[in-house]
This record gives structure tokens, sequence and C-alpha cells, in this order.
């Protein structure tokens, strides 16, 4: 998996950096003052990720929640997701990080403490939400999926442990990986939900490189929803193709199979989109990948995206498909929309 | 097409000597440390990193000027540092990323990769990344903080890169190793500056013809009895480039759009260019082609009555512009009748997504 470690050299005694080391015992491992000394100093390209994949241990500084976009998660309560990695072991055609790093070498923060103090802190700040039964949302996986190396990290004690005591806020963990274990070692909370990107199966061989199949990904949502851990999906990101409401229809008709609809704490519904640096790099990475094709346009604000009629309706569309299968409106949201 | 010219640069005489005595080149009349024997040319550039952009850039600058119809294929080869000590010296290995140091030892952010590696094992094996640098490293502090970085070290390669890059082309290097940076290698190299030519000699003989040799893409044979002109072929290969992509070959995507049809038809030639690029791109985006059309036919009775209609640019804002040039009382009324008339709710719909389809 990887090549080289680079650690921080005040982490090198922290119980974390040596389990790793223990993992990986015949890797290089270079002693660095910080990460930012190294990592994204230059312009390693993306795919090197696929023979060339280096980890860094590393102390988050600087900002460690941030305020999450608008439509980020279901609307009418603060949103704010936390910077616990760097980049993904994935490989999604689409995914945004090949334009947002200059390296996609694989960073672990280890600090929790600090992140965990922001955590208590910005909830400090949200007093009156919480007073009106507002949920102050946490989420995990934006710059990296939340379980892919949960076994690397062990970090998800840390975070159950924090927000066991935190019943005025949720945890999301974003994922689409496959590894289970170490949650699955952990008693459920109520507001920690895991939650899964899924699309048609056929739509995660193409695009999705190097992730579990969708039937995975079900069962997985299956194991925890039995364990009681409280579970939600993303219809995210929806790519049109020929037959899209016949494919969406045996997704969603299969997610209701395998999980029932109350059990579902949410589904969010979001069209796929690129800033244009992330589309320029997706053009160079896949030259070959089907959404070259695709009916994107470049718009005012420099995304590209589908058009916004399409939006609309390929969002309606499923949201309608969703409805029809038995979920709520209130299950619903649309995602950056 | 007019045949392909390969530059080979060099920084030093020594790596080049296999090289010229295997061609028998000959210096050329216009730049005394260019050789050349028919359509390869030997540029032996001099050491370091300014050097090795000024020399190629003249170079290409020339051929490009010569022979502008010629495509270029531009090599570096030479010698280099290995930072680990698991590359053995003497191994010859391609590179797949250029990185370099700015004059005071800092990473520069700009790097060159070559997409030609395979990712094969075998391949991989072989196959490095490098970092230029503006100085000869001889301390091991620069050695360690270059390392971070790659596993072979140079003074020139990134330079070459850059002026490939300028010049719109990429570069294909292949570096020998000679040292581990570690000490003074200058005797060294020159007691084994033969072999190691011919080692890499050696290499650029063993290369596959390139990919970029073959010829651009061109329309298929079908399109010739009509006129096209430079950006109608442009935007009708890439058409049938985004069809490839969907699964419609060429022959498929001509049926679906009706080409034999459109060929019968007693228009000009030019026109015929034009309906089939508009079918083509309706094939390659149908939804797009289905909104436009609902859109036009929407405000089709104001375009009727002398407005010039222009929907927002992206379609993400709900408004529609119009305008008129108004000469008579008859088409002011006419004009009110039409916006009267005009369902702005349905219109707002379509930009909705509703009715789309």
């Amino acid at each position: 998996m990887f090549t080289k470690i680079f650690i921080e050299k005040e982490l090198l005694d922290a119980p974390v950096t040596q389990s790793i080391i223990e993992r990986f015992p015949s890797l290089p491992l270079k002693l660095i003052h910080r990460v930012d000394d190294v990592f994204g100093k230059v312009k390693k390209p993306y795919l090197q990720k696929r023979e060339n994949l280096s980890l860094f241990i590393g102390k988050k500084r600087g900002t460690l929640i941030k305020e999450a976009p608008q439509a980020y998660g279901l609307a009418g309560e603060p949103h704010y997701y936390f910077i616990h990695a760097y980049n993904c072991v994935y490989e999604c055609e689409y995914c945004y990080l090949q334009g947002y790093f200059n390296s996609p070498d694989i960073v672990l923060f280890i600090n929790h403490d600090d992140i965990g103090k922001k955590i208590v802190e910005t909830c400090s700040l949200h007093k009156k939400d919480v007073d009106q039964g507002k949920k102050i949302w946490f989420h995990a996986g934006e710059f990296s999926d939340s379980l892919a190396l949960s076994h690397l990290t062990n970090e998800l004690p840390f975070y159950f442990n924090l927000f066991r005591d935190l019943p005025e806020a949720i945890l999301e963990l974003r994922t689409k990986s496959a590894n289970l274990k170490e949650l699955l070692k952990l008693q459920p909370l109520e507001n920690v939900i895991t939650s899964f990107s899924l699309s048609p199966k056929d739509r995660i061989k193409k695009t999705d490189l190097k992730t579990p199949p969708l039937a995975t990904r079900l069962n997985c949502l299956k194991q925890l929803q039995d364990k009681g851990f409280p579970i939600a999906i993303h219809l995210d990101p929806v790519i049109h193709e020929d037959r899209f409401e016949e494919t969406y229809e045996n997704l969603v008709e299969s997610i209701v199979a395998q999980l029932g609809t109350e059990k579902i704490r949410y589904i969010s519904i979001g069209v796929v989109r690129f800033t244009s640096k992330v589309f320029h790099q997706v053009k160079k990475n896949y030259p070959e990948s089907e959404l070259l094709a695709a009916e994107f346009r470049s718009s005012f604000d420099g995304k590209v995206r589908y058009p916004r009629p399409f939006r609309l309706w390929l969002l309606g569309k499923i949201k309608d498909i969703c409805l029809k299968k038995g979920f709520s409106e209130a299950q619903i949201y649309l995602c950056m929309e | 097409m007019a045949s392909k010219k390969t530059i080979i640069a060099f920084a030093h005489r020594g790596e080049a000597r296999a090289f010229l005595s295997e061609y028998s080149c000959k210096p050329t009349s216009f730049k005394e440390n260019l050789f050349f024997k028919e359509d390869l040319y030997l540029l032996i550039a001099g050491e370091g990193i300014y050097r090795a952009i000024n020399e190629l850039s003249h170079t290409i600058g020339i051929l490009q000027a010569l022979y502008s119809d010629s495509p270029l294929e531009i090599f570096n080869f030479g010698i280099c540092g290995a930072l680990e000590k698991d590359i053995l010296i003497g191994e010859v290995r391609k590179i797949r990323s250029i990185y370099s140091t700015d004059s005071v030892g800092e990473p520069q952010f700009k790097s060159f990769t070559h997409s030609s590696v395979k990712r094969d094992p075998q391949e991989l094996a072989t196959t490095s990344d490098i970092i230029t640098s503006h100085k000869r490293i001889l301390d091991s502090n620069d050695r360690e903080t270059i390392r971070n970085f790659a596993p072979l070290v140079d003074r020139e390669a990134w330079g070459f890169a850059y002026a490939a890059d300028a010049a719109g082309e990429s570069l294909k290097a292949f570096k020998l190793v000679s040292d581990y940076a570690d000490a003074e290698v200058c005797q060294v190299v020159k007691e084994q500056a033969r072999e190691w030519s011919e080692s890499l000699l050696e290499t650029y003989l063993s290369l596959a013809p390139s990919p970029e040799a073959l010829e651009a893409p061109e329309l298929p044979q079908g399109l010739s009895v009509l006129h096209i002109t430079l950006s109608q072929k442009r935007r009708l290969i890439n058409l049938l480039r985004a069809l490839e992509l969907k699964g419609i070959k060429s022959d498929e995507a001509f049926q679906l759009c009706g080409l034999q049809e459109l060929l019968r038809q007693e228009k000009r030639s030019k026109e015929i260019t034009k309906d089939l690029i508009q079918n083509l791109h309706a094939l390659v985006y149908p939804l797009n082609a289905a909104l436009e059309d609902r859109l036009q036919k929407q405000v089709a009775p104001l375009k009727k009555v002398g407005f010039q209609v222009k929907f927002d640019q992206d379609l993400e804002r709900e408004i529609l512009h119009l305008g008129a040039t108004l000469s008579s009382v008859d088409q002011i009324q006419r004009i009110q009748a039409a916006l009267g008339e005009f369902d702005f709710e349905q219109y707002v719909r379509l930009l909705r997504g509703q009715d789309v389809h």
C-alpha cells in the first residue's frame, strides 16, 4: 500500500505512530520536522498513488474544524467538518481530491485531542440552537474516507467517547469502505451515524475504482443496522446515463429490500459537480472516462456541472423514486443545491 | 505528414559520445553544439538548469522554424546521482516525474511527468522520479532534504523538461546512475564515460516507436465528400470521440445522424456539414438538445414578432432577455399581444427541470 512513511519527529513515540510502524516493518521511515515541509511541496501526479504512495503522520495545525457549505447536510441545523486526514486510498474518477491537494499521499493527523477540544468548543458556541432542540453536526470524511484506514488510525474509540458526552452533537462518518472491523468493536451511539455513498452497481464499477461494489456496501449497511448503529445514505454523485430512471429505481429498490426505509436516518441526493481545476484533472487522469462525454457546462461560478434544469430534473426524479418506494419527505435532502 | 525530428539533449559530450559515433553525426551549420544525421539531432547543452533551458529552447525554436510541419520527439539521456543505496551504480532508469529545487535548495512546485510510463511491475522496477538540483549535492543536509522528493538527482533534467513543455512537447528522460551524490565524482565519470554512454545508447536503441509517432486523428472516410473547415473538423473529431466514450462508433453515429439522407439533400456542402454537426451534437448531448428544443418552442411566438431572445448563459438564473427595435404601432401591438400570451411560468418550470422530458 505505502512505499515510505514520513513522521513528524515529535510524534515518533506516540502509540499510534508506533502501531503503524509495526504494521509496516519493511517500509523506510523518514523523520521530518513538519508534514508541511514535504507534503505538497512539489506537484506529485495524482495517479502516482497507484505505485508510489507515501504515508505522512503528523499533527493538524491551524484550522481543525470548518463550517460546512450550505446544503452540506440536513437543513436547519449547524454543520461542520473536521480534518483528520488528507487524501484517500480509493480512486473515484470524479473525486475532487485529484484537484485539491498537490499530492495524493495520505496524511494522517493524530492529534485527536486537539480536534476533540475544538469540537467541544464549537458546541458551546451553539447554546441557543441546542436550547431550541437543534443538533450540532460534525462530519468526518471530507478529505478522506472515514473508515478505510480506521484500522491504522485507531481513532474511532476516541470519537465515540467524545460524542457519548455530547448528546447535543451528531458525528457523521462518511464512507464507501467495507472496513467495519474497528467500528463493530464499539457500542452503537444514537448520535454517531455511519453514512454510505451509493450509486447504481455498474456506475460503481465504471467510476469508483478500487472501492467495494454496491452489494458489499449494502451488506455493510445491513450489518451496521442489525447491530443497532444508525445509518444513512448518500446517493451522490448522481451521473446521468441512458436508462437512468431504471437504474435508480433498481438501486432504491435494492436499498429498501435490504434495509427497509424507517431505520435509515436520511438520504441525501447530489448531482456530480466539479471545480474547473478538478475537471481538468479528470480529463488528464481518466481520458477514457464517460464523464468526459457528459452534458456538463462551465458555470458562472467556475463549476463544471449539468445545467440547472437538468440538475433539478435529475434530483426531482430520484426524489420521486425515493418517495414512491416509501421514504418520507423529512428523510430526503438535496445536497449542495 | 512530414517526418518526425528527434532531439536528444545531453549535458556533457561524454554522455553523447556513443550516440555521436553510432550515427556519425555532424555539427549543424547554425549551432555549434548541435549535431545531426538526417532527422536525429544531438544537443550538448552544458551543465546546469539554465543552460538546459536556454540551449534546448533555442534548438526547438530553430527546428520548429525550419520544419514547421514536422512533429518533434525530445529525449534527455545522461548521468545522475542516486540518493538511495538500493539503486545500483550503472543502472539506467526511465524517468517518470521530474522535480526541482530553486537556487537556495527549496523544492520548486512545478513538476513534469511523462505519462508513457507503463504501470506493469517490470517497467516500474526500472522507473524512478528525479529531482534536478541547482547545485552539486555534496552536503549531507542537502541530500537529506531532496531525498524526500525523489531517489535520483541531476543538474539538467527539469530544465530540459521545462523547455520542452514551453514548446508544447513532452520530454522522455533516461538516466544512468553514476554515483551516490556523496563525493566528487568527476574522475570516476571520466573513466567510465565511454561505457556509460554505450549503456545509454543501448537503452535508446531498445525503445519501441512512440505512440506520438502515429498520425493525428483524422475524420472517417465517409466525410471526404463534404466541405469541412478546420474548426468544424476539430468539432467533428471531438464529437466522434465523445460518442466513442459512450460506446458508439463512427459508423453507427453517422447512421443515427442520418448522414446518407443529409448527403442526398440538395443543399450546399457547407450547410450539410453544419447539419451533421448539429445532429451529432444532439446525439452526444440529447438532454441539452431536448431542453434547447423545448425552450426554443416556448419563445418562438416572441421571435415571430421580432424579439431577439437570449436565455441566461448558464441557465442558472430564471430570466429571459428580450430585445426589439420598434418601428410601427402595428408592431408594438403585435409585441404586446405576444407578451400577453407568453407563459412565463411554463418557461420557469422548464428552467426548474419540470416538463423537460
